[in-house]
């Protein structure tokens, strides 16, 4: 035992033997003492569900309580409280451990995981718009029709009046243009 | 609700620990009344009791039990405490049931060869581990009940040293309707009963005894 756990056990173990003979106030005072064990104990087990470390330490707490009388003063107390959180710690993993499972399900994130891809969506549209605005317009509108709105060449060269040769290599310059200046994309 | 609430909540409040109270006096009561019912009314007592008490077979048997009585006792009594370990009571246990077993192979060694199996299945090998596993369930009950009001954490383990208990318990109990000799016999057929007994125990205990 550290010197430092010792040092805990005595000033615990005192204030169970003062407790024991009915103060109140120093049961109290053993119980918050006893509450800052549990919390790191449990923090430093709970790591991946912190949110559950407040409960495990109340239900500890209580456990502590309601099973009192099965503590024997000869004993370090430490070890039994230890004891018992160890027990609640298992026994939450036990009744926990189906309903979190070590890989998370991808379908239960959807929600998150779509929200995010729309927004790089958007902002990629809106990089793409800044870059196109800077070729010639003819160059531009091919590259718009045919590559993002998904018309086929013939319909462009109708819509733009200009023959699908001239279509095809409006569309070649500009994306030249471009891998030129935004790199090999 | 904040955990310094609770403190103070558990502080001023005067719910009594959860000792065994009047309710399991009365169970451990009622579990001898119906035990020695069973044994006396159901499977008979022996045909000669005196006779029975001053043979050499039973006496040794019956030290047997008590030191199966006081080991399981004891680790039950570890048991039902988070910070007590399996301890004596586990190892004691195994010891006993050695000096039993060795007693046994004793005598099968020195018998006549053509006597050994009959040493060795009596006349009801296979009634009588049913019989104690059967005798040893309403002791099981008191003592699951027990176990369920002190703090046990490892369960199934708890349940079969509660089981264990109950069964020799039963063994004890059963011995006076018993008219099997045999060390061999008790090494291997009290003991598959006492085992039947535990293996229950253990079944129920990891069920039964969640806190």
């Amino acid at each position: 035992m550290s010197h430092s756990l010792t040092l805990i056990e005595s000033q615990l173990h005192e204030q169970w033997l003062r407790a024991q003979s009915g103060e109140s106030s120093s049961y109290t005072q053993l119980l918050s003492s006893i509450s800052h064990l549990l919390r790191s104990f449990m923090r430093r087990r709970m790591q991946t569900h912190p949110n559950d470390v407040e409960d495990l330490v109340q239900e500890t707490l209580m456990a502590i309580h309601q099973k009192r009388h099965t503590y024997d003063s000869q004993q370090p107390l430490t070890a039994w409280v230890f004891a018992i959180a160890r027990y609640k710690w298992i026994d939450h993993l036990r009744a926990h451990g189906r309903r979190t499972p070590a890989m998370e399900d991808i379908d239960d994130w959807a929600d998150v995981l779509s929200t995010e891809s729309e927004s790089a969506d958007c902002d990629s549209r809106h990089d793409l718009s800044l870059m196109l605005a800077e070729l010639p317009e003819k160059q531009r509108l091919a590259i718009e029709h045919t590559r993002l709105q998904g018309l086929s060449i013939a319909q462009t060269a109708s819509l733009m009046g200009q023959s699908e040769a001239a279509v095809k290599v409006n569309v070649h310059r500009g994306l030249k243009t471009l891998s030129q200046r935004w790199g090999t994309a | 609700m904040k955990t310094s609430e609770l403190i103070t909540l558990l502080a001023s409040d005067p719910l009594p620990p959860d000792l065994p109270g009047t309710s399991w006096y009365l169970a451990l009561g009622g579990a001898m009344v119906l035990n020695l019912f069973l044994v006396i009314g159901v499977w008979g007592l022996h045909a000669d009791v005196p006779g029975l008490l001053h043979s050499a077979s039973f006496q040794i048997k019956g030290l047997w039990l008590l030191a199966l009585l006081l080991c399981s006792g004891a680790g039950l009594w570890r048991m039902a405490r988070p910070d007590q370990r399996g301890g004596f009571g586990m190892q004691g246990i195994g010891l006993v049931w050695l000096a039993m077993a060795l007693l046994g192979a004793h005598s099968l060694w020195q018998a006549d060869p053509d006597q050994r199996l009959g040493l060795l299945m009596g006349q009801s090998w296979w009634s009588c581990p049913l019989s104690i596993a059967l005798i040893a369930l309403p002791w099981l009950a008191v003592w699951l009940m027990y176990l369920r009001q002190m703090a046990p954490t490892r369960l199934a383990l708890s349940g079969a040293s509660a089981g264990l208990l109950s069964g020799a318990l039963a063994t004890a109990l059963y011995s006076l309707h018993c008219s099997e000799t045999s060390y061999a016999f008790f090494s291997v057929w009290y003991a598959a009963g006492m085992a039947l007994s535990s293996l229950i125990g253990a079944l129920l205990g990891s069920r039964w005894l969640r806190w």
